[in-house]
């Protein structure tokens, strides 16, 4: 990876795609270029912010079985990329590391959002090879308050610490080409956290920490108040300040400026980027989860092959719903879902306001180009 | 005194996997917070003792079934933890009792951070493969696709002959090639449109089409998303056996390419003429008036015989309960009989009954599962128990 690419953290890389692009212009069946995908439901944390809570469905067990024919499935298809986070700890799925090396040996980008707690030095010999980024959420910069906010105990701070400490020193030692990150969910009420999780960052030395809103269900089951976020905005400012040349603190400032409201009312980034619940549930997206959205439930995993649920009727009779006008993201969806930046730009290339496949001309590529 | 933590191996590993279904949060027994099960069983033992160390305790007997570990295996076992603790391994009928005390903290953790130190150096063996294969290729020419949209003996609405239309009093007018196309507006509603062409039967049609289609919608709503409501309301559903992926961006960019020229131009005008700041469009399309006027109870009456005659239609016995509706619009409903197995299409194609039916804007859901587990609703912000 070359050290001059953009590390695009706030914004979408979909117009990289452009074959992709075209095909689905033509309206032909096009593989998810990323899925964001759990092994298991379940986690050791019990973090304040957590969507999963929302996402409840029916759970199956992601065995090795499952999940190697579904990594075979994604390559043959032409997934280009992996990444375990979504709706549980793949850390914690006796699979894992498995999955990671499998998924690389096909040729598929991996990638991890994890708590990192058991992510222990011999974990991480294992699995950073194979790996395009490692991120690890930490939603403070104070023991006491990492433990209030992520639901844990305050001694987990010092072991997720180490975990970070052991991951940048093996990158280093073994000249690794994977990013290694930090992200804060930020809750308003939180905001005490942004400067000595930023400080922290500076010692702990990943490569970027990122802070981002947080994301509430369409009913506002978390009660977030989005307005509450301009509060923050000068601690935010001060926090990128503790960036230096090779730790960057980025702040999802888009996300956060939209307050959660969506210029957009059609999916159209959903067929570019699905999302699988740790149970096996394939949906067009997390926000979707729930039994309630049962509608959308297009097949699992565990039951039936990835690339005959992707290549049946249900599926391309989903993903066309959320593109019709009977489907009204604004109003149905939770806010600023993992789609959001691949919906803005699609939208707008079918509004006639940028042409995505023209878009990037003479731009160099980004890193982590297949996590759109 | 006997103060050794005894753990029955196979137990612990079946508890774990049913754990992963059966928990959502505050997973595992403290001294068990660090261990996964491996398919390794050596590395995973390794992980056990470490986990346990982790939370003090130092005196360990595991019950593991014999068959889990061959010769080798208990071999290479025993080099490890002789390194790092005073251990005995016995055979107990068809079960190996492994017993660790005085575990060295550092040196087992410095055995499980080298244990891929050998297999890294062979480096995997990747097995990339040609990524991206087309399944399907859409192969329809224009003049077919046509045949999707358009439908025999149209009657135009909006139709004015040329000198008709200049003469016409529209705010905004736009003209390409042999079209033209105009609007009046009333507090940024359309109130009227109108087009006129001498010829092409088919460019016409969508021009009518197009006009029907946004009147009475903002003017923001009309640009950004006529032609898509043009596209889904004129679409012949038997397409989608011919374009498998999806339909409307194909289709917008292909057939609609004059109504969407005209109705930009018409827009950028408006825009100019307004100095307008664009802001978000969160045009929503209402419930129907006619609908929202009747009491709940009718409406609930109503939304069951609909429920029964599209069960009818389908051949189905009965299947839904209605759970809950609100608001007019939000109905949950549960099944009757669980075992059904395509309970997704089969809601799809209900709400899709229902809008053609009742009210476009009829939303169906199943019933919500609750996340079940407290310390995770204790730890919300809004403190749900």
């Amino acid at each position: 990876m070359s050290a001059s690419q953009e590390l695009i953290l706030d914004g979408t890389k979909i117009a990289w795609h452009k074959e992709r692009i075209e095909s689905w212009k033509r309206g032909e069946r096009i593989a998810p270029v990323t899925i964001d995908m759990a092994l298991t439901r379940a986690c050791n944390y019990s973090c304040g912010f957590c969507y999963a809570m929302f996402q409840e469905n029916s759970r199956k067990v992601i065995t090795q079985k499952v999940i190697f024919n579904f990594l075979e499935d994604c390559a043959e298809i032409g997934v280009k990329a992996i990444s375990f986070v979504s709706d549980g700890e793949s850390t914690i799925s006796p699979v894992f590391i498995d999955a990671i090396k499998k998924g690389y040996e096909l040729g598929i980008s991996m990638a991890v959002g994890s708590n990192a707690f058991v992510l222990t030095k011999n974990k991480l010999e294992q699995i950073l090879p194979y790996l395009t980024y490692l991120r690890v959420n930490f939603s403070a910069g104070e023991k006491k308050r990492y433990a209030e906010i992520m639901g844990c105990k305050e001694s987990s701070f010092d072991r997720v610490c180490q975990n970070i400490i052991d991951m940048v020193e093996i990158k280093k030692r073994d000249n690794l080409g994977v990013t290694i990150g930090m992200q804060m969910v930020l809750m308003p009420v939180d905001g005490d956290q942004i400067i000595p999780y930023a400080k922290l960052g500076k010692k702990l030395r990943p490569d970027y920490a990122i802070i981002k809103h947080c994301s509430d269900s369409e009913d506002g089951g978390l009660g977030i108040n989005y307005k509450e976020y301009d509060k923050l905005h000068s601690l935010l400012k001060t926090a990128e300040n503790y960036s230096d040349e090779k730790y960057k603190v980025a702040i999802k400032w888009s996300k956060i400026k939209d307050k959660g409201k969506r210029k957009y009312q059609r999916c159209f980034g959903a067929p570019f980027m699905i999302q699988i619940s740790g149970s096996g549930l394939v949906a067009p997206c997390g926000m979707l989860f729930n039994e309630k959205y049962k509608k959308f439930h297009i097949g699992n995993i565990v039951d039936t092959r990835f690339k005959d649920i992707w290549n049946s009727d249900q599926y391309w009779e989903v993903m066309n719903y959320l593109a019709s006008p009977a489907f009204n993201a604004q109003k149905m969806c939770g806010s600023l879902c993992l789609q959001h930046k691949v919906n803005e730009s699609l939208d707008s290339h079918i509004k006639r306001q940028i042409d995505l496949t023209k878009s990037i001309n003479n731009s160099k590529k980004p890193q982590h180009i297949n996590f759109i | 005194m006997d103060d050794f933590l005894i753990l029955d191996y196979e137990k612990i590993n079946k508890e774990y996997t049913e754990q992963l279904v059966s928990k959502l949060r505050d997973f595992g027994h403290d001294y068990l917070k660090f261990w996964i099960p491996e398919e390794n069983n050596v590395l995973s033992l390794l992980n056990l003792f470490f986990s346990i160390v982790q939370s003090g305790k130092k005196k360990i007997k595991v019950k593991i079934n014999q068959d889990k570990l061959n010769k080798q295996e208990i071999h290479k076992l025993e080099t490890y933890i002789n390194k790092f603790s005073l251990y005995k391994i016995q055979k107990k009928n068809d079960r190996l009792i492994i017993q660790v005390q005085n575990i060295n903290k550092n040196v087992l953790e410095e055995i499980l951070n080298n244990y891929f130190i050998e297999s890294k150096l062979e480096k995997t063996k990747i097995i990339k493969k040609d990524n991206y294969v087309v399944k399907t290729n859409n192969e329809i020419s224009l003049k077919e696709l046509r045949k999707f949209y358009i439908k025999k003996n149209h009657k135009f609405r909006f139709r004015i002959d040329s000198s008709k239309f200049n003469n016409k009093s529209l705010d905004y007018k736009s003209e390409i090639d042999k079209y033209k196309f105009g609007v009046k507006l009333k507090n940024n509603i359309i109130e009227e449109a109108y087009f006129s062409s001498e010829n092409n039967a088919e460019e016409s049609y969508f021009l009518d089409s197009l006009c029907n289609v946004i009147i009475n919608l903002p003017i923001q709503e009309a640009y950004e998303h006529g032609s898509v409501k043009l596209e889904y309301l004129l679409r012949d559903r038997n397409l989608k056996n011919i374009i498998q992926g999806i339909i409307s961006p194909f289709v917008i960019s292909n057939l609609f390419i004059n109504c969407n020229k005209l109705i930009d131009n018409i827009w950028e005008q408006y825009v100019a003429n307004n100095n307008l700041e664009i802001k978000i469009n969160f045009f929503d399309k209402k419930i129907s008036k006619n609908w929202s006027n009747l009491n709940k109870d009718t409406q609930i009456k109503i939304i069951q015989e609909e429920i029964n005659k599209f069960t009818n239609l389908n051949n189905l016995p009965k299947l839904f309960s209605i759970e809950k509706f609100e608001y007019s619009k939000l109905l949950t409903l549960s099944f009757c009989d669980e075992s059904y197995i395509n309970k997704p299409q089969l809601f799809l194609n209900l709400e899709k009954y229902l809008n053609s039916k009742v009210d476009s804007r009829i939303d169906v859901f199943y019933k919500e599962l609750i996340d079940f587990n407290k310390l995770r609703l204790k730890n919300s912000p809004q403190k749900l128990v």
